[in-house]
């Protein structure tokens, strides 16, 4: 564990909201370092989680890359890139693969590398690849669940994995951008889900089973992890701009100034002073309009319902609910809205329900102007990738390189374990 | 003060049902509350705690809501600060109230997401308006139970007609309305009784949540008192009165119930036979098909009396949805699967609402179910909100 866990990592991040740089690596010791940070505003470039405006988002994010200050060490030979993918652009389906074994039943790595060859190989839609593929589960003569089948006897192996998927066209655009602004080698891309995944969920909740939701600006993420691999996981282009939006629309109140309001927090700081209706002031007409904040409340309660729901409803709807023993954690900026963490225990009234924070990274965080949730798909991927560098060290396997071209080569080694022990 | 479960009455229905209710025995055990916005109804009540709220209609302020929604709303939501300086001497709420006018239909919101906020039990006996009165009554009380069914763990509307449909038609109207407030009144002691948790047969707050939270539901109810003056077999009796009681809805209204609570408030003298005689007849009378929630209740101010609540529970099936496309048709309403088709032409309506998208104006929509999410949620579900008072 010595020179990859040292490898300098830069992630980027499209955000909706904003569009972020970080550069880190291995701290030597398991865990991440950040060793620089940047972010700005997407100013519409990028909307519910999908780049809108590739020349802008492009702009934003040279002169973000600029004040990260490591601009030309971008195309550094051991330096892994990966940018964060989200969207409705992002979509999943499963892989099986199945086997019958006939030399006295044993699995072995063969079987499982045929295995994974098959469940690998789904027919896509024209336009659509592969980016992500992720370790399900296993079954033993379609009864057993198994997590590790190597050793045990069967008749019949089974495996299934979580293939996540996208236009063609969406990874051009994102290489054309990147490409312009000097990075030589292709990134790779990671689902932003997976990344707050890796960002929050602690390890007992990985074995378990639990839903993570990353609740974002312009999109809600959720993945459902157990037995440390991915059983169901999905984008709802639905999120704290959708807050605001009904907030100006109900309330006949400016985008941005609900959007401060939800941000400040200042629901909960009213109502903790004890106000009932909030002053505000018609620039026009210089007139001052008492809202009461209980219309605040209830227009945001009715948008935090319907989201947490309908998520509800995509676990229910494959039957998976039994499969989220942890519970459910949130994270994103949607997480710290005020009634959020309490409308989600709500919906998921079976369920314990908490607001996860980055953890396992450390290094330079005074970059970070909100509070730590909203940053735990950035710090995720970091450390996704000190674990997957870390991964190759152990196998000798580079998997970092050429993300597009591993289709149908030795999948064993392409298929990530999402959390390896 | 002592914490003590709590009745609160809201608007002029609720009014009337906390003075019938202050005279009851055993109310004692409880704290009795009411909140309005006629000044007068307020300086009349025998409540504890009172709370008036000022529907502002300048010189008139105190005289009610005039049946405005958006001013009770208003008017509560000014005095949140005191409904949680009332609350707090709460172990557990019973609200009552009649929907559809001002007060009640604009101010439970704010006692509900109060009760919420301070994690007090709180179960909601409102009554909804009768078929004569006007539409836009209906459609207020109708958007009420619509947005506090998600938020309240216990909802159960009375419809005022069924209150009304058993009694002979000769009674004076204000002997009428003094016998439903009364009926009302006893019913909601007895749902009271079971939410105090000194309950001896394992129907607690939760068993009385599950089968009705976030669910519509319409109920009837019946009440049968009796003491030990009415002889040996006052269980006996007590039911008697209890299928007698004009607001249980009789057989008809009990063919179609799905659920029923049955409580039996008694005193310290409540022998183990009668509870169990009394709970065996019940049983026995209601049909096969009913699920049956039983709760017995003990108090030394009931010593000598029994009172056998009856809360016969309709579900209402998934309603009649109205589509509406992104431009505003309406399509023609769809009876769900189970509902019977009675073969109506359904006259289709135009909306004239316009949804706003706001920032996402020019996007394509995002779309889950055939609504499209980018329109506030609030707008999709018919809900008012109020935009608040400009002044000078």
């Amino acid at each position: 564990m010595g020179s990859a866990m040292r490898t300098p990592v830069t992630v980027i991040e499209f955000g909706t909201d904003k569009i972020r740089v970080l550069h880190g690596n291995g701290d030597g010791e398991g865990g991440a370092l950040v060793t620089s940070f940047a972010e700005a505003p997407s100013e519409g470039s990028v909307i519910k989680g999908a780049i809108h405006d590739p020349v802008k988002a492009g702009k934003i994010l040279g002169g973000v890359l600029d004040r990260t200050g490591n601009t030309e060490a971008i195309n550094d030979d051991n330096r892994m890139t990966l940018f964060l993918l989200n969207g409705a652009v992002v979509n999943s389906c499963r892989g099986e693969g199945s086997l019958m074994l006939h030399d006295g039943g044993k699995v072995e790595n063969r079987h499982v590398e045929d295995v994974l060859t098959k469940a690998h190989g789904i027919t896509l839609p024209p336009g659509m690849v592969s980016f992500n593929s992720f370790d399900g589960f296993f079954v033993l003569d379609r009864r057993s669940r198994v997590k590790y089948p190597v050793g045990q006897h069967a008749n019949q192996l089974d495996a299934y994995l979580h293939i996540l998927t996208t236009e063609q066209r969406v990874l051009d655009q994102i290489h054309g951008i990147m490409f312009n602004l000097g990075f030589e080698r292709k990134g790779e891309p990671l689902f932003n889900g997976v990344a707050s995944a890796y960002g929050v969920l602690r390890k007992d909740e990985r074995e378990q089973g639990a839903l993570l939701i990353d609740f974002g600006h312009g999109a809600c993420d959720y993945v459902l992890v157990c037995t440390e691999g991915i059983y169901l996981s999905g984008v709802l282009p639905v999120g704290v701009a959708h807050v605001a939006n009904d907030l100006a629309i109900g309330l006949d109140l400016p985008y941005d100034y609900c959007l401060k309001f939800l941000r400040e927090g200042k629901l909960k700081k009213m109502r903790d002073a004890d106000t009932a209706f909030l002053e505000y002031v018609v620039s026009v007409t210089g007139k001052k309009r008492r809202i009461p904040l209980d219309s605040f409340e209830r227009i945001i309660e009715f948008r935090l319902r319907e989201i947490y729901s309908v998520i509800r409803a995509k676990v229910q709807e494959k039957n998976l609910s039994s499969c989220m023993t942890a519970g459910v954690v949130l994270c994103g900026g949607g997480s710290m809205i005020e009634g959020s963490l309490e409308m989600a225990k709500d919906i998921f009234s079976d369920s314990a329900v908490r607001i996860g924070e980055p953890f396992g990274v450390a290094g330079v965080m005074n970059g970070f102007e909100m509070p730590p949730p909203c940053y735990a798909s950035i710090l995720g991927a970091l450390k996704y990738a000190v674990e997957e560098l870390s991964q190759q060290e152990e196998s000798g396997i580079d998997v970092v390189r050429n993300a597009l071209s591993r289709v149908g080569e030795n999948v064993l080694s392409n298929v990530r374990k999402v959390f390896r022990r | 003060m002592t914490k003590k479960p709590m009745i609160l009455g809201i608007g002029g229905s609720g009014a009337a049902m906390v003075e019938q209710l202050a005279l009851l025995p055993g109310i004692g055990e409880y704290h009795l509350a009411l909140v309005d916005t006629d000044r007068s109804a307020i300086e009349h009540s025998s409540a504890t705690f009172l709370l008036s709220a000022a529907a502002d209609w300048g010189i008139a302020s105190g005289c009610g809501c005039g049946g405005d929604v958006i001013r009770g709303e208003r008017a509560l939501a000014a005095e949140r600060q005191s409904v949680q300086k009332m609350l707090a001497e709460a172990s557990c709420l019973t609200v009552c109230g009649g929907l559809g006018g001002g007060t009640a239909t604009g101010g439970v919101r704010t006692i509900s997401s109060v009760a919420r906020t301070m994690n007090i039990p709180a179960a909601f006996l409102l009554t909804t308006p009768f078929s004569f009165e006007a539409y836009s009554r209906k459609q207020n009380a109708d958007e009420c139970i619509r947005e506090l069914l998600p938020v309240v763990d216990i909802l159960l509307t009375i419809p005022n007609d069924l209150l009304f449909s058993k009694l002979p038609p000769d009674l004076p109207a204000a002997q009428a309305f003094e016998k439903s407030a009364l009926e009302m009144a006893y019913t909601v002691f007895g749902v009271s009784e079971l939410m105090r948790c000194r309950n001896l047969l394992g129907a607690d707050y939760a068993a009385f949540m599950r089968p009705v939270k976030g669910v519509r539901c319409d109920c009837s109810l019946g009440v049968g008192v009796a003491d030990s003056s009415d002889g040996l077999d006052r269980s006996a009796i007590a039911l008697e009165r209890l299928l007698a009681s004009p607001f249980l809805g009789g057989p008809d209204f009990l063919k179609k119930a799905e659920t029923l609570f049955l409580v039996l408030s008694g005193g310290t003298d409540l022998q183990l036979a009668e509870l169990k005689r009394t709970m065996e007849m019940a049983s026995d009378v209601f049909p096969k098909k009913i699920e049956v929630f039983s709760g017995a209740a003990i108090s030394e101010n009931m010593d000598g009396r029994i009172q056998l609540t009856a809360i016969a529970v309709k579900y209402e099936k998934t309603p009649h949805t109205r589509k509406k496309t992104a431009v505003g048709r309406q399509e023609l309403r769809q009876p769900d699967d189970g509902a019977v088709s009675t073969g109506e032409l359904l006259q289709e309506e135009f909306s004239l609402t316009s949804y706003s998208r706001g920032i996402f104006e020019n996007l394509p929509p995002t779309k889950y179910r055939d609504e499209d999410l980018d329109i506030p949620t609030f707008q999709r579900r018919n809900i008012s909100i109020d935009r608040g008072k400009t002044g000078a």
